[in-house]
């Protein structure tokens, strides 16, 4: 096994001391959406979020499928991060399998479908409203291809197509923290929401597509370097 | 669990129908231009969830203030929770009267400090004389209902007319003349 070089060394320290604070504040800001959504669970009608869609609230499914979504939106991020953890994952698997299964059912038959309703009346033009419809449409599908994946044993695709999923469910809590930047850089506020929107959601995809082809190509090489030595044990033989 | 997926596609399906038929629906009563109230304060309300009582300095309900969700205003009554069309047109009354007033304000900054570059009264441009005059007929119209806004805008009046230059340069010495 060769050694590293000091450069090595601190290349690993700082990915994973990054690693680690993409994570810390990934948690926080989940924390934060699901302590935040809580208190809409008291179904009064005076938050600002409801009060700006007072029209629509006098629909009658729109409402609850505003509850649903919401409900659906504050576990999907609260097990997902469960389903994150390798230490759980191996320790705790059947913690693993549960909120695996509360997820599934929280994104196919509860968030996905009441966004794709909420999406025509989104806010923004119709490109934003497409945007929104877009999400919608991929995130049931990433989560349906999971699904399918370890129904068919097939782990690796598995996670990946769950990463993909993860992803469109953490557009809520990026949408937040590029809303809060722009904002803090006084970007006229309809702006401000749809390049945070559009970047959200973009990011994201582009975000997840990058880590699972650094983790496939890390995985490939693993894979090769454990063929060769088999290889070479058998040749020895 | 397929079953679960072929549920979900249609639990998918069916909100995308209901959603289609209930947008050609807004479109036909053309309202769907009007879907949102805009709501002309703090931004962050909206997607942060910052309460109004952050503007009170109220910080006691955790550490984190400005992630903080909550209801915008605690009503004491019940009833006046509901969402009524009455309180629609209300808030669509409240938001106009604002946003006029917000106009009106940052126009009044700009010209205050515009004022205090050229003090000359008569270097003024027509159009900010009659900005100002159109604020002191908004200020004393709403000085009834607002009186946050008579508090912060102050303004100076001036003529239509500019001073001819050599008198204006006569009072000018003759006041230091008076002064020494």
């Amino acid at each position: 096994m060769p050694s590293l070089t000091a450069a090595h060394y601190w290349q690993r320290v700082a990915f994973r001391m990054f690693n680690y604070l993409a994570w810390l504040h990934l948690i926080l800001f989940s924390f934060l959406i699901v302590y935040n959504t809580i208190p809409y669970f008291s179904f009064n009608k005076n938050f600002a979020f409801i009060q700006e869609r007072a029209i629509l609230f006098l629909q009658p499914i729109y409402g609850p499928c505003f509850y649903i979504h919401i409900f659906a939106g504050m576990l999907c991020i609260a097990t997902a991060i469960i389903q994150c953890s390798k230490i759980l994952l191996k320790k705790f698997n059947h913690l693993h399998v549960v909120s695996g299964r509360v997820y599934v059912v929280a994104v196919l038959l509860l968030g996905a479908p009441t966004g794709m309703y909420m999406s025509f009346f989104a806010k923004g033009s119709a490109a934003e409203k497409g945007l929104f419809m877009f999400m919608a449409l991929s995130w049931f599908f990433f989560t349906a291809k999971g699904l399918q994946a370890i129904l068919e044993k097939k782990i690796v695709a598995h996670k990946y197509w769950m990463w993909r999923s993860y992803a469109m469910s953490l557009t809520a809590v990026t949408f937040r923290v590029y809303y809060l930047i722009l904002y803090l850089y006084d970007v006229p506020l309809m702006l401000n929401y749809e390049v945070s929107l559009w970047l959200s959601v973009i990011g994201n995809l582009i975000a997840v597509e990058i880590i699972i082809l650094m983790k496939s190509k890390a995985f490939n090489h693993t894979k090769n370097q454990a063929n060769q030595t088999l290889n070479f044990k058998i040749e020895e033989t | 669990m397929k079953t679960l997926i072929w549920v979900s596609v249609f639990a998918f399906l069916a909100c995308s129908a209901v959603g289609i038929a209930s947008y050609y629906e807004q479109k036909k009563t053309g309202n769907l231009s009007q879907l949102y109230l805009e709501q002309d304060d703090d931004p962050l309300q909206h997607l942060i969830l910052v309460d109004k009582q952050l503007e009170t300095d109220d910080f006691s309900r955790g550490p984190l203030p400005m992630f903080r969700g909550g209801p915008v205003e605690e009503s004491s009554n019940e009833g006046e929770q509901d969402i009524t069309p009455q309180k629609i047109e209300a808030i669509k009354k409240d938001n106009n009267k604002s946003r006029a007033i917000k106009k009106m304000k940052t126009r009044n900054d700009e010209i205050q400090t515009a004022e205090s570059e050229t003090v000359d009264a008569n270097k003024m441009p027509l159009d900010t004389i009659e900005t100002v005059s159109n604020l002191q007929e908004l200020t004393s119209a709403s000085n009834d209902e607002d009186t946050t806004l008579t508090k912060t805008v102050t303004y100076r009046s001036f003529s239509r007319a500019p001073l001819p230059k050599e008198k204006s340069k006569r009072k000018f010495w003759s006041a230091n003349k008076t002064k020494e």
